[in-house]
């Protein structure tokens, strides 16, 4: 009897031992001599940069957090770029040695969903008095969540906003449009563009002078109000009348631009009108200055995307998260540290000065763009300061799924085909969407 | 390994076919659990070194578990599981106790290895066999086993929990290497498959071993049963005939002797009564001396004839022998009251009497009535009568009949002006009533 009480108090410590070691218990107690949180951070800017400021904002946020809560030590892994950022993650994950709070890239978003990676920090969110999250743009906060809960906080943002060469349109006569102006002004202000140019003199200066480059399907869908994919990445749409109404106008705009695909370089050298770009594009020029001799010889503004016949000025928001790992032993702390890089004014107004996004929190980004335009600080170039407000506001953020690149080359090709077809575009449309789809069931 | 053997060993002290095969399936089942951990183990190293981290977690869609805490994990848990298979001899609750127990380790190691081997759980089920229980609970332990068994190694459990299986890390050594690791792993199911059905089939052996001993016993014991009633049957005879042949012998060395020589006297006294009547009268004598002594020899010859235990015992302890002895023998339960002094009140004849009734009265209930139950009452009426009640429960009888026995016992009676009454209404009831002659000793 004694034998069997004893074997049966044995089995009792194995099972707790096995629950100690299987849900990590065991770690938390070897670490507990220190809070130390660990971050996940790339070397180099989001936005395809290397501005020379490695880790700063990061270091800044780090010695700002330690001067508010002595004792918890912040480390992170050095060096690490950007492309090489998941592949890092997803190692650090499978040895156990995930960082707490780590940037998470719009195309990693699904899959660390999926794997449960992410803590859903909805409840933080609401319960937390010292932070509101009014004070972030909302497409750039919606970025964040998945399925009604919070996973991410946004860090950094930049909206795709429409450049346009203020020589060529005042040269043509043009005024500059709107911030509601439609694809029938973008049509128009294009066809007046394109027209041979009668005056010798000035041909020889621009040879060939274009409306528009660059201008896609993804923006004319999304202008359009179309969302072509679920939120998974698993449903396509490409049927929907909307996108017929994109493909007719981007067909019409297309004749206009007969013979001359998309080329970036022709903007910069002042040839074209209108090009889509992302505002980190455009600071990155513009900041840069080897970069910003290429502006040198016209007016470069912005404008909002023109809206499409079903959408609105919509553009499309790229944004750079924060997520904290679900298994995170500090949770408290990884919260207060996220909170810390995304709503602090000094680390968010950082933004400005080491990277080329804006920041999502509202107010420090219309203040800090406010600062600029007052110190002239990229020479006479204006900011538009409605344009970028309305354009915040109205965004849809870039898709986020798993597998999007291939979705996304499935569409390209799909509109090529459709467009360089004499076919019916309805027709087309249907047989393309399913395609599309038995890709996106395969990715 | 080690320590559970020896401690498997002393709880269990006969070593049967079963114990071997069961110790068997704890060893086999152990190697393929390192086996799988190690597999598991050496992926994930592996997967982490060539920076395949990415799309090894792309496809499972689930933090894997570190392999070091797994490992710990497991051991934990097996060595849990072969303690409690270990632990024998355990009954009711303690038992479900111990079979749920078993089965939530094997549940968990499965869990924690993703489910990619469940052969553990045919431990559990041996065990549960090999364990007395009442026929319905064995049924519902077994239907609840087996649908555990079942959910587990179907991948239905898997498909919600999405547990990283060995099939996802055997992408990782390539299709011929992945080809080996899982014929190794099936072979080593399929033998503990093959010792699970050699443990069943000693089991189902063994039952029916014990079911066809306990026939033969049965079969035995019912020979035995005849043998003995015959022979109770042929010394009763045996017992009979030896007391014809004393009476006959009695009979003829005393009553056949003295007739013999006074009808031979007799015969000469005829033949000489005319010659010579002196002589005759001489003779008469001696054969009157005969006949004298005859009479003796028949009075000693019928005290030699009295039952035994009335011979050298007083009459009350030789009826509580004789009740106690019938009682023994035949199995039939007596109850003998007896409310008044019995020994040194009676006379030789009445004693026989009063112990030939009560003898009779029983053999009578036994052999002819078939009583269980006999109820004796010996009490002094008030008219100075000693009345014998025997009662029986057993068969009766709606017209008795006296037979050589009844008829003997009430001419005794009578001879001593007693009275015998019958009653076979209900049970049978015997009622004789002596007068007693010495009122005054009786009390």
């Amino acid at each position: 009897m004694i034998r069997i009480r004893t074997g049966y108090i044995i089995c009792i410590l194995l099972l707790l031992t096995a629950l100690f070691f299987s849900t990590g218990i065991v770690d938390m107690i070897q670490v507990n001599k220190g809070t130390e949180l660990k971050i996940g951070v790339f070397a180099d800017s989001y936005w395809g940069v290397h501005n020379g400021y490695e880790h700063r904002i990061p270091d800044d946020a780090i010695s700002l957090f330690q001067n508010e809560h002595p004792g918890i030590r912040i480390s992170y892994e050095t060096g690490i770029l950007k492309e090489d950022y998941t592949e890092w993650l997803a190692e650090q994950i499978m040895k156990g040695e995930a960082p707490d709070v780590f940037l998470v890239m719009p195309e990693d978003f699904d899959l660390l969903i999926k794997m449960q990676a992410l803590e859903d920090i909805t409840a933080y969110v609401d319960r937390d008095s010292d932070f509101n999250k009014e004070i972030f743009y909302r497409s750039a906060y919606r970025f964040g969540s998945f399925d009604g809960a919070q996973y991410l906080l946004p860090f950094e943002c930049a909206p795709e906003l429409m450049f346009a060469n203020g020589t060529i349109l005042k040269e043509k006569g043009i005024d500059l449009p709107s911030l509601n102006w439609t694809w029938d002004d973008f049509y128009k202000i294009c066809k007046i563009v394109n027209a041979p140019v009668t005056d010798p003199a000035a041909k020889d200066k621009r040879a060939e002078i274009f409306g528009t480059v660059n201008y896609t399907w993804k923006e004319a869908f999304a202008s359009n109000g179309n969302r072509l994919f679920s939120p998974d990445g698993r449903e396509c749409n490409f049927s929907d009348t909307k996108v017929t109404t994109a493909l007719t106008f981007l067909d019409e705009l297309n004749s206009l631009n007969e013979g001359n695909k998309d080329n970036a370089r022709y903007f910069e050298k002042g040839n074209v009108a209108f090009q889509p770009m992302y505002y980190s594009s455009y600071r990155n020029y513009v900041k840069n200055p080897l970069r910003e001799s290429l502006y040198e010889d016209f007016e470069l503004t912005f404008l909002t995307m023109p809206a499409g016949y079903d959408g609105d000025n919509t553009s499309i928001l790229d944004t750079l998260c924060v997520g904290m790992y679900s298994k995170s032993r500090h949770k408290k702390e990884a919260w207060d540290f996220i909170k810390m890089l995304t709503t602090d004014e000094t680390v968010q107004s950082e933004i400005f000065r080491y990277s080329e996004g804006l920041s999502p929190c509202r107010d420090i980004t219309e203040r800090e763009l406010k600062k600029e335009l007052e110190e002239s600080a990229y020479g006479a170039r204006s900011i538009n300061m409605d344009v970028v407000r309305h354009a915040m506001d109205t965004a849809v953020p870039k898709y986020s799924f798993y597998g999007q690149d291939d979705a996304e080359s499935a569409v390209e090709y799909a509109v090529n085909e459709i467009l360089s077809g004499e076919g019916n575009i309805r027709m087309e449309q249907v047989i393309q969407d399913r395609k599309i789809k038995g890709i996106l069931s395969n990715i | 390994m080690k320590i559970n053997r020896e401690q498997s060993d002393n709880s269990r002290p006969p070593v049967t076919g079963q114990s071997i095969l069961m110790e068997s399936m704890m060893h086999l089942n152990f190697w393929i659990l390192a086996f799988v951990l190690v597999v598991i183990s050496r992926a994930t190293a592996g997967i982490v070194h060539e920076r395949s981290a990415l799309s090894f977690l792309t496809q499972t869609e689930s933090i894997p578990l570190l392999p070091l805490n797994t490992i710990i994990a497991v051991a934990a848990l097996y060595l849990c599981l072969i303690i409690l298979l270990s632990l024998s001899g355990e009954k009711g609750i303690n038992l479900v106790l111990k079979l749920c127990l078993e089965t939530v380790s094997v549940i968990w190691i499965s869990e924690l290895i993703g489910f990619s081997y469940t052969g553990m759980f045919l431990m559990v089920f041996a065990d549960l066999m090999r364990n007395p229980l009442s026929r319905r609970d064995r049924t519902i332990a077994i239907v609840a086993m087996g649908i555990f068994y079942l959910v587990l190694d179907s991948s239905v459990l898997n498909f919600w929990l999405r547990r990283i299986s060995i099939d996802d890390y055997l992408i990782y050594y390539g299709n011929e290497y992945a080809g080996l690791i899982k014929g190794a792993l099936n072979i080593g199911s399929l033998l503990n498959t093959f010792l699970f059905m050699l443990f069943m089939i000693y089991q189902v052996r063994k039952h029916m071993n014990e079911n066809e001993r306990i026939m033969m016993l049965n079969e035995s014991l019912k020979e035995a049963n005849i043998k003995l009633e015959e022979y109770s049957k042929t010394s009763a005879l045996m017992a009979q005939t030896k007391e014809r042949n004393r009476l006959a012998r009695e009979i003829h060395d005393t009553i056949g002797h003295s007739l013999t020589g006074i009808v031979t006297g007799l015969d000469a006294c005829l033949m000489m009564f005319d010659k010579d009547r002196d002589l005759v009268k001489t003779q008469l004598g001696a054969i009157a001396e005969v006949a004298r002594s005859g009479m003796t020899d028949v009075r000693q010859s019928v005290k030699a004839l009295r039952p035994d235990a009335l011979e050298k015992l007083p009459l009350d302890e030789a009826i509580e022998k004789l009740i106690d002895e019938m009682g023994r023998s035949t199995g039939v339960n007596i109850n003998y009251h007896c409310l008044c002094k019995l020994s040194d009140s009676f006379d030789e004849n009445e004693e026989e009497t009063i112990y030939r009734t009560i003898q009779e009265s029983i053999t009578n209930s036994i052999s002819h009535g078939n009583a269980s139950n006999i109820n004796i009452e010996i009490k002094r009426s008030e008219d100075n009568m000693l009345t014998i009640v025997v009662k029986d429960n057993g068969r009766g009888s709606s017209n008795p009949e006296k037979g050589f026995g009844l008829t003997h016992m009430e001419e005794r009676l009578n001879m001593l002006g007693g009275s015998l009454y019958i009653d076979g209404s209900d049970g049978f009831t015997v009622r004789a009533r002596m007068p007693i002659r010495w009122g005054s000793s009786l009390k």
